[in-house]
């Protein structure tokens, strides 16, 4: 293969964990305090817009 | 091999795992993380023995043993085998299909993450001292209020429903990853036996667990909101749940078998020198298995009493299914027959499996015979049936996998000497614990029960058992023990230890990030294999910088196999839509039965023509999206944004029209707790509801990124494409939706 002068290979990305862990939280807050699913909802928030920038800029 | 061109900047330490998109590390997380629950779920299973050791024991009470037994199964099917096979199909088949890594990168390590996280939320039951108590199964009506007023319920279900979104994504991610990113010359006719089967899992996935996700949501709704799909008191349904929990069920069998009888299709050719005998029909039955496995879930409930027209049906179909799956059998045993073989430990594994699958497979069809269900049922033969299938079969071939594929993820080899012990510890263990429950299960001993009475024989068989079922744990501590040696001191493996022929042996072990410097051609099913007397590093060699000769290979097979230019996110969202139909479809099947079933409110009392009218904004919507694309087409942004704009607004107006609707409907006290229709009739308007938010925040994200510029000249066009398809489908299942919800109301 002579592509491999323009391998691009995405970056380590901290935004995946982010929105998985704002998800989890969303249900885990059903279980125990709704408060916790509000944090979940705003960490989903903040993930997805990283995720959607980090595309945006070639990741 | 020259040093990688690029390799992006990777952070170390924790921080590295955590951020981590490669497919290989996801696969490693995966296979750790399974492994730390395997000692959870083993741990369980062996406190259920010591208990189960000898009659009327008092080691663990009724209550604390039914949730040992729930946790033990939970965890073994959702935690360990399953995410087991996806990790060796995450780490793998990029590699046998000559790609860089998943379709979907981050998408990948998103799935790792919920399924992780699926799995602490399930354990923080214990923490909590409330676990689920209520089976792998879960029953209705034992899971609603009030026979269960603790929370073990809840946690079961909120923690499987993250950990199957992770499970979806990963099952969309493998199917994409095979259909778009193969190799050139990498043909559908030349993939590798366990791609293809880590291929079919995947739809699999999108084709089950769906279902079960719709009948978590539907429990969840009774035990939060008081609503009564399942509540037998209410007039709800028991049995729907074991339908649905069976739909999903089933086809799980097959998520957890596939992919380990595609790693035998591997390590048995390879160990017996021989391509694999009947490549096509080992394929097309995979493919059979997967699309009849859809067809017999009712046969996990002969005894629920569905009739015999019911019964005869799933019986056969059931049946029917034998007749692949021993197809697989008889060509592994027609690839040994002849065979140069190779007695390695990975292929010990291999032959234990054919022969302990086979026996799961056999007393499988005695299942398929109603009568021998009616009698059998409720006792450990069936207990003895499913562990042959997924210990004897699935777990020993994780273990053929785990020893085949250990040099290829580390550089090292497993030792074959510890191999042996962990080998004949494991077989000897496995049969000694299982084998006998056929026995107490035709003697009539009940399963799901936390002791026995003291009958002849019944004793000292079960202490045997136990016995058992230690030497399975000694067998796994020293293969854990080996991983830890063999990291530091193994036998350094090369490429290709086992003189491999599939993809991922032509490059190191373990690979660099971006899998392969070079690819050698790929003319056929095993392009690494060279005849004996031939070097086994010459065919690659020879083809390194023959870029002539790939174009060539590409114009010769490009002409069938269109499909690897297809785009990834088109397929992804394909397939996602597929999911959702499997979702949408098991909340219309509820809604079906339910919505004439119980007296009160029914579809009667909707408004149907002030919801055609809020439904033609929506269908209008479709409309406009696709004149925004159109516009999109020609570069006009401006056009562009009108349409797009326009769009949402029209989405909006019918949001506005179903909660108007809602408050209308509650004002006149018809609520989501009044009967059976209404517990349906939210339920099913309201995800869809829910699928419209969200798809006007996806086209929200798309109209923002259009002003700051994105999307011209065609550049991630792509987006715009999928988020169009996405927005289509949520109208399209409206049409359904309405006519089923609001139009039949009228004539019936």
């Amino acid at each position: 293969m002579s592509e491999h002068e323009h391998v691009h290979l995405p970056s380590p990305s901290v935004w995946p964990v982010t929105l998985a862990g704002g998800v989890t939280l969303v249900g885990f807050g059903l279980l125990t305090s709704v408060a916790l699913s509000i944090l979940g909802l705003v960490l989903m928030a903040w993930g997805l817009f990283g995720w959607i920038m980090e595309l945006r800029h070639g990741g | 091999m020259p040093a990688p061109a690029v390799e992006p900047l990777r952070p170390t330490g924790l921080l590295r795992w955590v951020t981590t998109v490669d497919h290989k590390d996801i696969g490693i997380l995966y296979l750790l993380t399974s492994v730390a629950f395997f000692g959870l779920g083993g741990i369980e299973a062996l406190l259920i023995r010591i208990q189960l050791a000898v009659p009327r024991n008092t080691f663990l009470d009724p209550g604390a043993y039914n949730a040992i037994f729930t946790m033990h199964g939970t965890t073994m099917i959702f935690l360990v085998v399953m995410p087991i096979l996806l990790g060796f199909s995450n780490y793998i088949v990029p590699l046998q299909i000559g790609a860089r890594d998943m379709a979907f990168p981050r998408l990948n390590a998103f799935s790792y993450w919920l399924f992780l996280f699926g799995g602490l939320v399930l354990y923080f039951a214990f923490l909590n001292g409330t676990p689920p108590d209520t089976g792998w199964f879960s029953y209705a009506p034992l899971t609603e209020q009030p026979f269960s007023l603790e929370s073990g319920v809840d946690y079961w279900a909120v923690g499987l429903l993250i950990t199957s979104a992770g499970t979806i994504a990963t099952g969309l991610n493998l199917l994409v990853t095979v259909v778009t990113l193969r190799a050139p010359g990498m043909s559908w006719f030349r993939m590798p036996v366990f791609t293809w089967m880590s291929a079919i899992t995947g739809w699999l996935i999108l084709a089950a667990i769906p279902a079960l996700t719709a009948a978590q949501v539907m429990l969840l709704i009774d035990r939060f909101l008081g609503a009564h799909f399942f509540d037998a008191s209410r007039g709800g349904d028991p049995v729907l749940w074991q339908h649905l929990f069976w739909y999903f069920g089933h086809p799980e069998v097959y998520i957890m078998a596939l992919p380990a009888f595609g790693i035998i299709s591997e390590v048995v050719p390879v160990f017996s020198r021989k391509p694999i005998f009947g490549y096509p029909v080992v394929v097309g039955s995979g493919l059979a298995i997967a699309f009849l496995s859809v067809t017999v879930w009712a046969h996990h409930m002969f005894t629920v009493g569905m009739g015999d027209v019911a019964n005869a049906a799933f019986g056969l179909s059931s049946m029917t299914i034998a007749v692949p799956t021993g197809i697989k059998v008889f060509s592994w045993l027609a690839t040994l027959w002849g065979g140069r073989i190779h007695i390695t430990t990975a292929m010990l594994f291999a032959l234990a499996f054919i022969i302990q699958f086979a026996m799961g497979g056999v007393t499988g069809v005695m299942f398929a015979s109603v009568p021998i269900d009616w009698q059998t049922h409720d006792t450990y033969f069936l207990v003895a049936h499913f562990h042959y299938v997924l210990g004897g079969g699935s777990l020993f071939g994780i273990l053929a996998a785990a020893y085949y594929w250990f040099p290829k993820m580390t550089g090292r080899l497993l030792s074959e000497a510890a191999g042996r012990v962990v080998f004949w510890l494991m077989t000897i263990g496995f049969n000694l614990t299982f084998f006998p429950m056929h026995i107490l299960g035709l003697m009539g001993m009940a399963r799901r029960t936390y002791t026995y009475p003291d009958i002849q024989w019944w004793g000292p068989i079960n202490f045997a058992e136990t016995i058992g079922a230690f030497l399975i744990a000694a067998a796994v501590l020293v293969f854990i023990w080996d991983i830890f040696r063999s990291l530091r001191t193994g036998v350094v493996a090369g490429d290709n230890p086992w003189n491999a022929w599939t993809l991922e042996w032509a490059t190191t072990s373990p690979p660099p990030a971006m899998n392969f410097v070079t690819l050698p051609p790929i003319l056929n099913a095993r392009p690494l294999y060279h005849p004996p007397g031939v070097a086994p590093g010459r065919a690659i060699s020879r083809a390194v910088g023959q870029s002539a000769e790939m174009t060539g290979v590409e114009e010769m097979v490009g002409s069938v196999d269109r499909t690897r230019n297809w785009h990834a996110p088109v397929v992804g969202i394909a397939a996602f839509i597929f999911s959702e139909a499997t979702f949408f479809g098991a909340l219309i099947v509820a809604f079906l039965e339910y919505r004439t079933r119980s007296p009160g409110p029914s579809p009667h009392d909707l408004d149907v023509p002030r919801t055609l009218i809020f439904s033609f904004f929506l269908f209008a919507s479709s409309g406009t999206v696709y004149l925004a694309e159109r516009r999109l087409a020609r570069d006009d942004r401006r056009g562009f944004l009108q349409w797009w704009i326009a769009s949402i607004v029209l989405g909006a107006i019918f949001l506005v029209g179903q909660l108007t609707e809602y408050s209308r409907l509650y004002a006149d006290n018809i609520r989501i707790d009044t009967n059976l229709f209404t517990s349906a009739f939210f339920t099913l308007t309201g995800f869809h509801g829910f699928h419209v938010f969200v798809g006007l925040i996806a086209l929200s994200v798309v109209s923002i990124l259009a002003f700051a510029g994105d999307f011209m000249g065609g550049r991630r066009r792509i987006v715009v494409d999928t988020v169009s398809i996405y927005w289509h489908f949520v109208d399209g299942i409206w049409v359904i939706i309405f006519s089923l919800v609001y139009l039949l109301g009228l004539v019936s």
